[in-house]
């Protein structure tokens, strides 16, 4: 799966990065929210990780973009400990999952390859 | 007890990528907390917490959940510094706890690196 991470912290972005590619994705990084914006129209990924609390535009945004411009790829969320309002925001506009941080790799690994299931059996 | 735990990392099964995340922590959280410092000496709290924020999610990733805590606390104290002000001596007394700390596990990161 082609994943696009939208991360500004570059130790998590990173790690997550090396993690992604080792479960043998195709990973595109982010370090800010505009610059996810604008790789998200041009590369159509399969999958977005965002975080929510990004430069020049959040992880909200994102969501409300990709659901705006009818796109189908699902958006999961990373989220702070004490972020669970701005998560209940993130599902109203159209989120379908999202992390806690930090997290387990391997939870992470675990809640990406259910969405890369549903896109393997969507283009058979 | 140590005051980081390796176990995420880890769940990268494989140590030079554990190390090349060691080196990019010890070359970007120093930088990190100087502006963090930065921010606070010019009272400019909204990027206080900002990089309070960002610098969390580093330290998140190496388990140091110590100084995770002190860090929330200085987001907490820098929102309510930007509408009362009240909270700014307590925000400096929770920045130096966390200085004291931050280089405490930069050194033992450091022997981390080099063993």
């Amino acid at each position: 799966m082609k994943i696009l991470v939208a991360e500004d912290e570059p130790i998590l972005l990173k790690t997550i990065e090396l993690r992604l590619k080792k479960d043998g994705h195709e990973v595109i990084t982010s370090v800010n929210g505009r610059e996810a914006l604008e790789k998200i129209e041009e590369l159509q990924p399969d999958l977005i990780i965002a975080d929510i609390m990004m430069p020049f535009a959040s992880g909200l945004e994102i969501v409300a973009m990709v659901k705006k411009k009818a796109l189908t790829m699902p958006v999961i969320i990373l989220s702070a400990m004490e972020q669970e309002n701005v998560v209940l925001e993130a599902f109203q506009l159209g989120a379908d999952d999202y992390i806690t941080k930090p997290f387990s790799l391997n939870e992470l690994s675990v809640r990406v390859k259910r969405f890369a299931l549903t896109h393997a059996s969507r283009n058979l | 007890m140590e005051p980081y735990d390796l176990s995420i990392l880890q769940q990268l099964d494989d140590n030079q990528q554990v190390l090349e995340i060691l080196d990019l922590f010890l070359v970007n959280a120093p930088l990190q907390v100087r502006d963090l410092l930065e921010a606070a000496a010019h009272k400019d709290w909204t990027k206080t917490y900002a990089v309070a924020h960002k610098l969390k999610g580093s330290l998140g990733v190496l388990g140091a959940f110590d100084l995770m805590a002190l860090l929330q606390q200085m987001e907490k104290q820098a929102e309510a510094a930007k509408t009362t002000g009240v909270e700014e001596d307590t925000l400096n007394g929770t920045l130096q706890k966390f200085i004291i700390a931050f280089s405490e596990l930069e050194t033992l990161l450091k022997k981390e690196r080099n063993k």
